[in-house]
């Protein structure tokens, strides 16, 4: 009984600093790359009305992320279910998922807009991608390690 | 001072009435609920009040912080403190029953549906800023009037449909209620970047519709995030995912 709750309350801190960590990283991206350096633009030049709506839904999925994880945080921590050391581990995972996501899909493959708008683009994108990659890793093996302490010491 | 000033004023009024009324009885009712409805009930008053309404009919950056503040922002105060709770304690038992019976009226019923309340508050929007509706409300004073009612009132209902803690016989589920919010804020965050990309209303000087639009993108979301917040509070105090956990542990 006990190890199955244990093992409940680690899926679903999880969950939530994984929503948390992908809206954050989205509103991190929005923030310093947007506003503070601005490298991309609040439109592209050569947007459609298509693009647009996708920015739209985007922004919308960010703060919705953001709302869902940090509510059922906040509750996973007013019932002190939350299982220790699987937040960094959730937070990280969902920060680098975001990132190469948004490096690999939004930018190359769907091409929403670039990291920036230079000549030696291939830097920028390395730098988004592997940054990513990091965060990711590091997300995995934290989670790894919980599971291990977990499993170690299942109360 | 014109018609919103007095009547937002008398509201701000009438609930102060209505919570000394209350504590003289004895009963309880939160400070924070009578702070936050005069507060948005005193920023209708001044947003809508005839200098700044002048300033946002030559500025169209004013008119979009007026139309967020008595549209979006003050509507959180005013039905976050439940007024019609407040309401229903003091007068006599025969108003409750009425109220009972207006709420369970079908049409009653169709216009403070969440899909309903949406489309009257996000579709005029849309009906506002993409038609030549903008510049004819520019030189007709009656339909500015109207529209200023309109999205006051509009915002109250789309707060109350949408997590409004006043009752209401047989809502609609809270996951329907979740994603006609999702719906909204992605269709109210598109309408802005399309204003802002293809220069509407065209009346406008382009500048002025970046700024403005930019306002609209980023401070209207964060409001409909705050209802977000507040429908998935509400519902995960009751959600059986983690009330089972609850049984089970320690």
């Amino acid at each position: 009984m006990k190890e199955s709750t244990g093992e409940k309350n680690s899926q679903l801190t999880l969950l939530a600093t994984i929503l948390l960590g992908l809206g954050s990283m989205a509103a991190i991206d929005e923030i310093i790359f947007h506003q503070l350096l601005g490298w991309h633009h609040f439109v592209e030049a050569n947007s459609s009305a298509l693009a647009l709506a996708s920015d739209g839904f985007l922004h919308t999925l960010e703060l919705i992320l953001l709302v869902v994880g940090g509510v059922l945080l906040l509750r996973l921590y007013e019932k002190k279910l939350y299982a220790k050391g699987y937040q960094s581990a959730g937070f990280l995972l969902g920060m680098g998922g975001f990132q190469l996501f948004d490096g690999i899909v939004t930018h190359k493959i769907i091409g929403l807009h670039q990291v920036r708008y230079v000549d030696n683009l291939l830097l920028y994108d390395l730098a988004w991608n592997v940054s990513g990659l990091l965060l990711l890793l590091l997300g995995v093996e934290l989670l790894r390690r919980a599971k291990r302490r977990l499993a170690a010491n299942p109360s | 001072m014109n018609a919103f000033g007095l009547i937002f004023s008398l509201l701000a009024v009438l609930y102060g009435v209505g919570v000394w009324h209350l504590r003289r009885r004895g009963q309880h009712w939160p400070f924070w609920r009578l702070a936050i409805f005069t507060l948005a009930a005193l920023a209708v008053a001044i947003v809508l009040s005839p200098p700044l309404l002048h300033w946002a009919h030559h500025d169209f950056r004013a008119h979009m912080m007026v139309h967020l503040i008595a549209g979006m922002v003050a509507p959180l105060g005013l039905v976050m403190a439940s007024p019609i709770s407040l309401a229903l304690k003091c007068v006599p038992n025969a108003w409750g029953r009425f109220w009972v019976w207006l709420v369970a009226r079908p049409w009653v019923r169709l216009v403070s549906h969440p899909i309903t309340a949406t489309l009257l508050n996000v579709g005029a929007m849309y009906v506002l800023y993409m038609t030549d509706m903008y510049a004819w409300m520019l030189e007709t004073s009656w339909l500015a009037a109207w529209l200023h009612w309109h999205f006051v009132i509009a915002g109250c209902l789309f707060t109350w449909a949408i997590a409004g803690p006043d009752p209401a016989p047989q809502r609609p589920s809270v996951g329907l209620r979740f994603g006609t919010l999702f719906a909204a804020m992605v269709a109210h965050a598109t309408l802005a970047k399309w204003m802002y990309y293809f220069h509407l209303p065209s009346v406008v000087p382009l500048k002025e519709v970046q700024q403005g639009t930019e306002l609209m993108f980023y401070l209207g979301e964060l409001t409909e995030a705050f209802l977000a917040y507040r429908l998935m509070r509400k519902w995960v105090k009751n959600a059986p995912l983690l009330a089972l956990t609850n049984i089970t542990t320690y």
